[in-house]
């Protein structure tokens, strides 16, 4: 486990590298990045992305976690984020450093939460993704915000005492973090479509059910239920470590088996990976 | 301002991110202030309070480094022989032998919250080479006056209002964990002694330590300022010994304005005892 900073040195961004030791497997290297969710839910599931790394790495994995800017150790804050495109942007940064460092030409992007939106946004853009994981993602920006708003509101009401939040029209307070209302109103307007991501994918997701995942293509996605109820809504939780032990045990066993099947058609050499975007999936 | 990667301690198992000032503002001879995990959070520490302290500091030239203790957030967990208990004072002696071969620094200033607190108290107690402490919602103990002024909250409406909702927010959300939920005393470990407490903090004060003790009322074991004087015997407001109580503070620091008034806080506590002419003297 390799902690760095990587990228322009003004504004750097913060990363762990997690090599797998020992022999590599046969083949092209396998690669992942983890993007995490953003605000209050980055802390609850760091001890949790970090087991979850560790255990790839255990697969012959190469892992990164990034920090976006403005999140955790990276430079900036999250006031500084106008829009939606400096966290692709990150992640697009952390891709490339990733392919140096592991040798892989293509990434496989596993994110969490609003991560994971960016992940399958990023996945549109880039023919170098050759899969994404979609941990209970973001699918609709307005409900996202309207949970964080529902539980902001309520933390503030039951405060020590009266308190309010100082908004005004350029900045919101949420649950601890000012965020932009440029990067609100963009939050605000995401409709994830999952169909459109034509690379492989994994969902998984505690609260919904397969039908609410719909793609053209079904044999590209795979849905994985979990065992247990989510509990990001719930101001109770607001500040309790989210830990899925068992489910990401049976996440990494899906994500060796993702890598197996990319591996045994090729999708781990850039110019496959670029010639099935290129053909829609077919 | 800079952020560097630090990895410390044996096979440099241990890690913290150190944020350095420009060099034309930079505080020669101060201490480095080291900022503790709050319970298990990752070094960037609840609502990322520790990353504000620490580039708030670097703005006024002094060097703060932020760590995850051993098997904490990025750190690699403690092998070998060890007593468990002496843990945190292991790793932090080693950020400080670190600091001290590759930086240069010889004297240091712990910061903490909560379980930090607790062990930037046990630290700052053992290695002189701490000159300097703050303590967020450290060690407190039930006083006669914390019972009294206890009794007045139930005369509060609010308190009452917000106790009602409370239950009514956890009807049939309840989870086998939160009977299994620790007290914040017994997180604290079982091995506390007023007194002893109280002689260690005198000790610290008799080493000229420089003293910050903040409270809030999201702290259920502390109610008002007068407390400390309660608990320990010890007047506040002397220079070396500063004692704070925010009524309108939860205990992490949720809202950005409360946060914004302790990050102040214990910015301008350690620009006025590790000044360029307090240092002079």
């Amino acid at each position: 486990m390799k902690q760095r900073f990587f990228g322009h040195p003004e504004s750097p961004l913060f990363g762990v590298y997690h090599k797998p030791r020992g022999l590599s497997v046969r083949g092209a290297p396998r690669a992942a990045i983890i993007c995490p969710p953003i605000g209050q839910e980055y802390n609850r599931t760091h001890w949790a992305l970090r087991l979850l790394a560790n255990q790839l790495t255990r697969r012959k994995i190469h892992v990164l976690r990034v920090d976006y800017h403005g999140i955790g150790d990276s430079a900036q804050s999250i006031d500084q984020i106008h829009g939606l495109r400096i966290w692709k942007q990150n992640i697009s940064q952390a891709l490339e450093h990733l392919k140096q460092e592991s040798g892989a030409e293509t990434v496989m992007l596993i994110g969490q939460r609003l991560g994971a939106t960016l992940s399958a946004l990023v996945a549109k853009e880039r023919a170098d993704v050759n899969s994404v994981v979609l941990w209970e993602p973001v699918t609709n920006g307005r409900a996202f915000l309207d949970q964080l708003r529902k539980m902001h509101a309520q933390m503030v009401d039951l405060w020590v005492s009266r308190m309010t939040s100082e908004n005004n029209d350029g900045f919101e307070e949420i649950l601890g973090s000012r965020f932009c209302r440029s990067l609100l109103n963009e939050i605000e307007a995401i409709k994830l479509d999952i169909g459109s991501v034509i690379q492989p994918q994994l969902v998984v997701d505690q609260d919904s059910n397969r039908d609410d995942y719909q793609h053209s293509e079904p044999s590209l996605m795979k849905f994985f239920p979990s065992f247990r109820k989510s509990s990001w809504g719930e101001l109770k939780e607001l500040e309790t470590a989210y830990l899925r032990p068992e489910m990401t045990r049976e996440m990494v066993k899906f994500i060796d088996e993702m890598f197996q099947r990319l591996s045994h058609f090729e999708a781990l050499v850039a110019a496959k990976t670029a010639k099935a975007v290129s053909g829609g999936g077919q | 301002m800079k952020e560097t990667i630090c990895n410390f301690g044996a096979d440099s198992g241990l890690f913290g991110i150190l944020t350095s000032p420009d060099k034309d503002i930079e505080v020669s001879g101060a201490p480095t202030m080291i900022i503790l995990n709050a319970g298990i959070v990752h070094r960037v520490g609840p609502f990322r309070i520790h990353v504000d302290v620490a580039r708030m500091m670097a703005s006024h030239g002094y060097s703060t480094l932020r760590i995850d203790l051993a098997g904490l957030g990025d750190s690699a967990p403690r092998t070998g022989k060890f007593d468990t208990d002496e843990r945190a004072l292991l790793d932090v002696r080693e950020a400080m032998d670190f600091l001290k071969s590759d930086h240069g620094v010889d004297s240091f200033v712990l910061v903490g919250l909560c379980s930090g607190a607790y062990e930037a108290h046990r630290i700052s107690v053992k290695d002189r080479r701490v000159v300097g402490a703050a303590f967020l919602d450290g060690i407190v103990f039930p006083t006669f006056g914390f019972w009294l002024r206890n009794q007045k909250r139930f005369f509060k409406p609010r308190f009452w209002r917000n106790a009602m909702k409370r239950r009514l927010l956890a009807r049939g959300k309840t989870d086998e964990r939160d009977g299994q939920s620790l007290a914040e005393s017994e997180f604290f470990g079982g091995d506390l002694c007023q007194e002893t407490t109280a002689r260690e903090i005198r000790g610290m004060l008799d080493r000229e330590m420089q003293l910050l003790f903040l409270y809030t009322d999201g702290y259920d074991d502390v109610i008002g300022v007068e407390q400390f004087q309660e608990m320990y015997g010890l007047q506040p407001g002397a220079e070396e010994l500063q004692v704070e109580y925010y009524s309108k503070a939860e205990h992490t620091f949720r809202l950005i304005e409360n946060r914004k008034i302790a990050c102040e806080r214990i910015v301008d506590w350690f620009k006025s005892r590790f000044s360029n002419s307090v240092l002079a003297n």
